[in-house]
């Protein structure tokens, strides 16, 4: 589904974002992308959704080396790879229900098309009952399910998320990463990028992780921090919303014991909302 | 569904940008205003060159309406030495040819018995130095009643007019360059102000020129609005300006059909400039990647 070959990205000439990155992800794997800050993690996304192009190297994505692909071609590619980010990007002055059917109308799909799959993938995110609000009417969670919706409402081979709880408290983004997992479990491929340790050490899935721009470590079922690079100062990123240690709220039950991720958890503290 | 889209977000472009669409417009508008009155001042000019055309420098109005008389007095002159073809114009061609100089102001046609009008005879020199002793020659002549020559007043209009022309037309360039950057400046604007929709749009794959339309569409509007203001403009300026103008000699009608022609080319000008701006200003904005 997506594969690297000695991609890299040179910013300006001098500064190196990725290094010599080789790599396979097969169809259907849920992917960690960690790291601290600038450690090539965004970078990786956004020359996986084709945002910029690598400065040398294979990198195949969906069955087209997208290195070559011309602009032109751009459009396409994005049909077939859904992308989340961490500030949401929804359209303030649209509904939910618009937001969603937005994705489907500007790649031309008919009406009928649009009236049958936005209900569907609002469903599956949890927010039937919201369709008619507008994004400011929604907490932190509910945005980015609606951000999810939309990416997913095509039904992409690919689904890209670049740090979609980092704007979000740990019990909220418990319900986020649910509803990746269940996304992923349809065969969909998920490659996200974190900075949050107790998802990544609960999920226990495959973690890439990134370092100066080079994968250092790369294991299926791993957790955050790798046993070989343990250090003590050197991971002063901690989750926006507080130190990382904080357990997700019986995360490491199964899921039924995570409750209703719906609500606006925190709706008095939280910092979207600000 | 898809021309709806296109056109409701060019409305809504123009909306937001009311001012700086105004600016637009009016640029256009300017530019074109210019070119189309320089057009129509070029018209005027060659209008009132007609009669002096083809070399014929001297014209000799007769008396009286004897087509006998008249061809005495054509024959004569033609055998001069210094008269290279003298051509005989009737009443009835006299009124052809004003009838055709005032296509345009039929109530003053109407009013004008084709009988009023005299009879001519256009003489053309082999060589103008000469210019002076026919002049006199013809003056001697019964039946004779006025001879007009191509003064050197008409020369000077006609230059005028050429270069009037001239500078019209490197005017309304410099000017038309101006408006295909304004128009150029309110699609970045536009674009600007929907960057974050524009940003979704290539998110989820939507084509180049679905995001490009509605722009190419809004850069369109405003030329074929300022071109439109411009014709309006020239065409009601001519009629109460120019056309009431008393030059003289210099014959100040134009005919509709040519305002209508020219009007069209402006208005065509408008859309071109309206289309170059907008693909101009889109050009940044929606590269892709480096």
């Amino acid at each position: 589904m997506i594969r690297l070959q000695g991609v890299t990205k040179v910013y300006d000439g001098s500064t190196v974002a990725i290094r010599d990155a080789t790599t396979n992800i097969q169809k259907g794997e849920f992917v960690f992308l960690v790291g601290p800050s600038g450690s090539g993690k965004s970078t990786l996304i956004r020359l996986l959704m084709r945002e910029e192009k690598p400065t040398e190297g294979e990198l195949w994505v969906a069955g087209r080396n997208i290195a070559d692909l011309p602009d032109w071609k751009v459009p396409y590619l994005r049909r077939s790879v859904g992308t989340v980010f961490q500030d949401f990007k929804l359209l303030p002055n649209k509904t939910v229900f618009q937001n969603v059917a937005f994705a489907l109308e500007v790649i031309g799909r008919p009406r009928g098309m649009v009236a049958q799959q936005v209900p569907k993938v609002l469903k599956l995110v949890g927010l039937s009952s919201k369709s008619e609000r507008l994004p400011r009417q929604l907490s932190g969670g509910e945005q980015q399910r609606v951000s999810i919706a939309r990416a997913f409402v095509n039904r992409p081979l690919i689904l890209l998320a670049d740090e979609p709880t980092g704007n979000l408290d740990p019990a909220t983004s418990v319900g986020i990463m649910r509803l990746l997992d269940r996304i992923n479990r349809t065969g969909t491929t998920v490659v996200m990028a974190t900075h949050d340790h107790a998802i990544v050490d609960a999920m226990r899935r495959r973690v890439m992780q990134l370092e100066r721009g080079r994968i250092v470590r790369d294991e299926s079922r791993g957790v955050y921090e790798g046993p070989a690079i343990v250090r003590e100062a050197s991971t002063p990123e901690v989750s926006p919303n507080g130190p990382a240690s904080v357990e997700p709220n019986g995360y490491h039950g199964t899921e039924a014991s995570v409750e209703q991720p719906e609500e606006p958890v925190a709706a008095p503290g939280d910092p979207d909302e600000g | 569904m898809r021309a709806e889209y296109v056109i409701g977000e060019a409305a809504t472009n123009l909306r937001r940008n009311m001012l700086l669409v105004l600016g637009a417009i009016l640029a256009v508008f300017v530019s074109l205003f210019m070119t189309y009155m320089a057009l129509v001042v070029n018209e005027v000019g060659r209008n009132s060159a007609a009669r002096w055309q083809e070399g014929i420098t001297i014209i000799a109005w007769l008396d009286g309406a004897d087509l006998a008389d008249h061809t005495v007095i054509t024959n004569e002159v033609g055998g001069w030495p210094e008269v290279k073809r003298a051509q005989y114009v009737g009443k009835a061609e006299a009124f052809q040819e004003f009838q055709d100089l005032f296509e345009s102001n039929p109530a003053l046609v109407r009013e004008v018995d084709p009988n009023a009008m005299p009879a001519s005879v256009r003489i053309e020199l082999f060589d103008n130095e000469t210019h002076q002793t026919v002049v006199t020659r013809l003056g001697g002549i019964g039946g004779v009643d006025d001879v007009d020559e191509a003064s050197d007043a008409v020369e000077d209009t006609l230059e005028a007019s050429r270069v009037l022309n001239t500078a019209g037309i490197v005017l309304g360039l410099a000017l038309g360059i101006s408006a295909v950057v304004m128009i150029s400046n309110t699609v970045r604007m536009a674009i600007y102000a929907r960057r974050e929709e524009i940003g979704i749009m290539k998110l989820v794959g939507a084509s180049n020129w679905f995001v490009r339309t509605p722009f190419l569409l809004e850069g369109l509007i405003e030329g074929l609005i300022g071109g439109g203001l411009a014709v309006l403009a020239g065409w009601f300026g001519y009629r109460w300006f120019i056309s009431s103008l008393d030059l003289g000699v210099i014959e100040t009608e134009v005919a509709d059909s040519f305002l209508v022609s020219r009007g069209l080319v402006v208005l065509a000008f408008g859309a071109v400039a309206g289309a170059v701006g907008s693909l101009v200003g889109l050009r940044r904005h929606l590269q892709e990647s480096r």
